[in-house]
């Protein structure tokens, strides 16, 4: 029985035994280190077998491959430490307006790291500051965001927000696409989704991308921060419930600030924040 | 049928057998609709190798700038044996999407102890293609389309040689030296995706056979390929 498993490790390394075989022989592979080292020779083989047949992917590929990857978590070996979320919209506001509730918040509330209170400027951005840093530290978290696929792009979008939504996606995979392309992702510690941020120097441009985002009531939007010692406006933006993109209004000031934020304000955006911080995350520095 | 020469082919398009690398293979209407394409193997240099491995590490950290030069380096290999095994341009294309996603997910798992990212990336896109093609339903539909598409066997031309790099000429070399019915049996479980069982019923011969020349191939190229795993 051995004899034959050991056998196997070529047929397995090239994948040609059923389901079942390959669990079987991965259980003694698991105790073989002959094996494992066979199956490691054999992998060679085949990888250089597909030399053999090497084939030119559209280009298209390339970029649709980017904008995923910029949107996917890495998975970490040994796994990742929790990364301890802030809290920044449970607490009533000042002004007696109950905190903002977003998207399913979980049962769990996000463990206290830096609760940010009244947007009062400065301690508001060192607050944040602190509260991003320990997201950059973490790094990419989850994200759901489908790449755009050759399918949509053929559709002919006929509702105006959906050709906006369209460009606008078109426009963050062209992003993507530069050579000197960065990225930072953080997390909506409410909702667990994720939101990126993507600038290029080269291209002038910035970007911000989440995924969950709830859709608001009308007379509210989302509005983009950055943050150098004091709040710029970055743009206000909505979103359709599952996907928000939003183009930045000053990229040189996003090449340049420190961080950056999203809160919700009225209808037409503010000068300076007026609500809690529902996203922070530490820009890439050039 | 002789399956020897039931050559890989869709869209009305030829495929050849892998180791006749020899002439231009015209993929996928877009690139028909251009001039000929020949597409020339991707060099498995020590130097590609150790660029490859630094470029890994930095993907560790989510360096998404040095993933795209991974994509780069690696790409045309990933797309051509996932395109071949699945003989279908939109299908290669997304299983082509998966691998890469996987290995940016899963770039802490690669250990360079083990083999070449190159290696490590085959191995994701094969067994991905793989899948893909023995979920039944797209088999099926594959099949019925082959069936109307398999076109004669094509005559490798031995003067395009050339066109293949040093390391597709050397695997083509090795390939020669196996036997007709070991060369057919590694086509058919490497190349197109088949178990052992499978292949045994289509060439009609008992499946220890089968596994003996998938065996004895396999232990050939790889005493004639000896430095590929250096």
């Amino acid at each position: 029985m051995t004899e034959d498993l050991h056998a196997l490790a070529y047929a397995y390394a090239i994948g040609t035994l059923t389901d079942a075989e390959a669990q079987e022989f991965e259980q003694h592979l698991a105790e073989c280190s002959s094996c494992t080292s066979g199956v490691f020779e054999a992998r060679e083989v085949a990888a250089a077998l597909s030399s053999l047949v090497p084939a030119e992917p559209p280009a298209r590929l390339r970029a649709t491959v980017l904008a995923e990857i910029a949107q996917t978590p890495q998975q970490a070996l040994p796994s990742m430490p929790t990364a301890p979320s802030f809290t920044v919209v449970k607490q009533s506001s000042p002004d007696g307006r109950p905190g903002r509730h977003l998207g399913s918040v979980a049962e769990e509330q996000p463990r206290e790291v830096a609760p940010v209170t009244r947007l009062r400027q400065r301690r508001w951005t060192a607050t944040l500051l602190a509260a991003a840093s320990v997201l950059a530290a973490v790094g990419f978290g989850g994200w759901a965001y489908e790449a755009s696929r050759e399918d949509d792009t053929n559709q002919v979008a006929t509702d105006p927000a959906q050709q906006l939504a369209q460009e606008q996606r078109d426009e963050l995979t062209d992003l993507l696409a530069a050579d000197d392309v960065r990225t930072v992702s953080g997390r909506f510690p409410q909702t667990d989704n994720t939101g990126t941020v993507v600038v290029s120097e080269k291209r002038q441009q910035a970007m911000f991308v989440a995924s969950g985002l709830p859709a608001l009531p009308d007379d509210e939007v989302y509005e983009a921060w950055t943050i150098d010692g004091d709040a710029t406006p970055a743009g206000t933006f909505t979103s359709d419930g599952t996907r928000a993109i939003t183009t930045l209004s000053d990229p040189q000031q996003a090449l340049s600030a420190d961080a950056f934020a999203i809160t919700i304000e009225p209808a037409g955006g503010s000068e300076q924040p007026t609500s809690d911080a529902i996203f922070t995350v530490v820009l890439p520095q050039r | 049928m002789s399956h020897a020469a039931a050559l890989p082919a869709f869209g009305g398009v030829r495929l050849f057998t892998p180791w006749t690398l020899t002439q231009p293979r015209r993929i996928g209407d877009a690139a028909v609709a251009e001039s000929d394409t020949r597409v020339v193997a991707m060099p498995a240099s020590p130097s590609t190798r150790y660029e490859l491995s630094a470029l890994m590490k930095q993907v560790c950290e989510g360096d998404q700038q040095a993933f795209a030069q991974v994509y780069d380096l690696t790409v045309r290999s990933v797309f051509g044996i996932v395109l071949h095994v699945l003989r279908d341009h939109a299908q290669a294309e997304e299983v082509t999407q998966e691998v890469y996603v996987e290995a940016w997910q899963q770039a802490a798992r690669f250990d360079a102890g083990q083999g070449a990212v190159s290696t490590w990336l085959n191995t994701i896109a094969h067994r991905r293609a793989v899948d893909r093609v023995r979920s039944s339903e797209r088999r099926t539909q594959r099949e019925q389309r082959h069936a109307e598409q398999i076109p004669r066997q094509p005559v490798p031309n031995p003067s395009d040689i050339a066109i293949a790099n040093d390391e597709a000429l050397r695997v083509r070399a090795a390939m020669e030296l196996l036997s007709e019915s070991q060369r057919t049996a590694v086509q058919m479980a490497y190349f197109e995706g088949k178990t052992q069982r499978e292949v045994a019923e289509l060439l009609q011969v008992p499946l220890g056979t089968v596994k003996t020349r998938i065996r004895d191939a396999m232990q050939r190229l790889r005493k004639h390929l000896g430095e590929v795993a250096s």
